[in-house]
């Protein structure tokens, strides 16, 4: 009686164990690589001010370049097109001209064989476009610089310009 | 005097597919099809739209709002209908970032996705 027992309960619990194998074995998870551009802000630009004539992102002149990441997931299927910024979106009031100058580099990639961004990159007025032919992740430094009139001393107040990052399909 | 270029954190734009098909919409002459809008910038709220041919002219479009809100870490279908006289190989879809004058704190960078109908 006793070995009887036993051996149901020992098959009761075979039993609900494949139950709970075939369960866990049914649950799926399905996944979709697709063509994809992202861009990502990776850092945020400031303005230095080492002379009252000049705002500047170079480091020496105690500005931040604004630095941007193009993330593609399928070679050959995208151009970087990223333009540094001619003009204040917000400034005080002036009342003469300014001149931007500026230039965009590529400052890290994630795959080696990418090393040839920089040298490939082409550039007119103040935008430059790199076709993204491998896939990974390549993030692009923009500086930029800006002078106000003859030598003239920039107004107090907050500065701030917009860099144009594009992810153009090809 | 504080100087800023822009000021923000790690944010992505997304905009899929990257080769779109066009296919037939419910009104006689125009094809449409969905994209999705994926966003991850914390800086940016509004998306703008636009249709292109392949030398970058503007072409005429209709969708829900040309302008849409899309909130952090949230994704939209957009449906673009296009009129089939209108539709040419090459043809660019885009979607653009949009800061309000009252966010210009948080300006970042103005960053825009083409999908390219092949």
């Amino acid at each position: 009686m006793f070995q009887k027992l036993t051996t149901r309960v020992a098959l009761a619990l075979t039993a609900t164990s494949m139950i709970a194998t075939a369960g866990a074995a049914d649950v799926p998870i399905t996944g979709n690589v697709e063509s994809k551009c992202v861009i990502t802000t990776d850092t945020p630009g400031v303005y230095g001010n080492p002379t009252s004539t000049k705002l500047s992102t170079a480091t020496t002149d105690g500005g931040v370049a604004p630095v941007v990441r193009y993330d593609v997931i399928l070679a050959e299927a995208y151009k970087a097109v990223i333009s540094y910024p001619e003009s204040f979106s917000s400034n005080p009031t002036l009342n003469d001209t300014l001149t931007f100058t500026g230039s965009v580099s590529v400052s890290k990639v994630s795959d080696a064989e990418m090393s040839g961004y920089e040298a490939a990159k082409r550039t007119y007025n103040n935008t430059t476009e790199v076709d993204l032919t491998i896939a990974g992740s390549t993030w692009f430094k923009v500086e930029s610089e800006s002078t106000y009139g003859y030598g003239k001393s920039f107004p107090g107040g907050t500065y701030r310009a917009v860099v144009s990052a594009e992810c153009i399909a090809l | 005097m504080i100087m800023f270029l822009s000021l923000g954190y790690a944010n992505a734009h997304e905009w899929t597919p990257t080769y779109p098909k066009l296919s037939p919409s419910y009104v006689s002459g125009v094809m449409m099809t969905t994209m999705s809008l994926y966003n991850s910038r914390k800086d940016v709220k509004h998306y703008a739209f636009s249709v292109y041919d392949k030398d970058f002219n503007p072409i005429r479009f209709a969708t829900n709002e040309q302008i849409t809100s899309v909130n952090y870490n949230e994704r939209k279908s957009v449906e673009i209908y296009v009129r089939n006289k209108d539709i040419s190989k090459g043809m660019y879809i885009c979607s653009e970032s949009k800061v309000l004058k009252v966010d210009a704190t948080a300006t970042v960078v103005r960053s825009r996705i083409c999908s390219k109908v092949k």
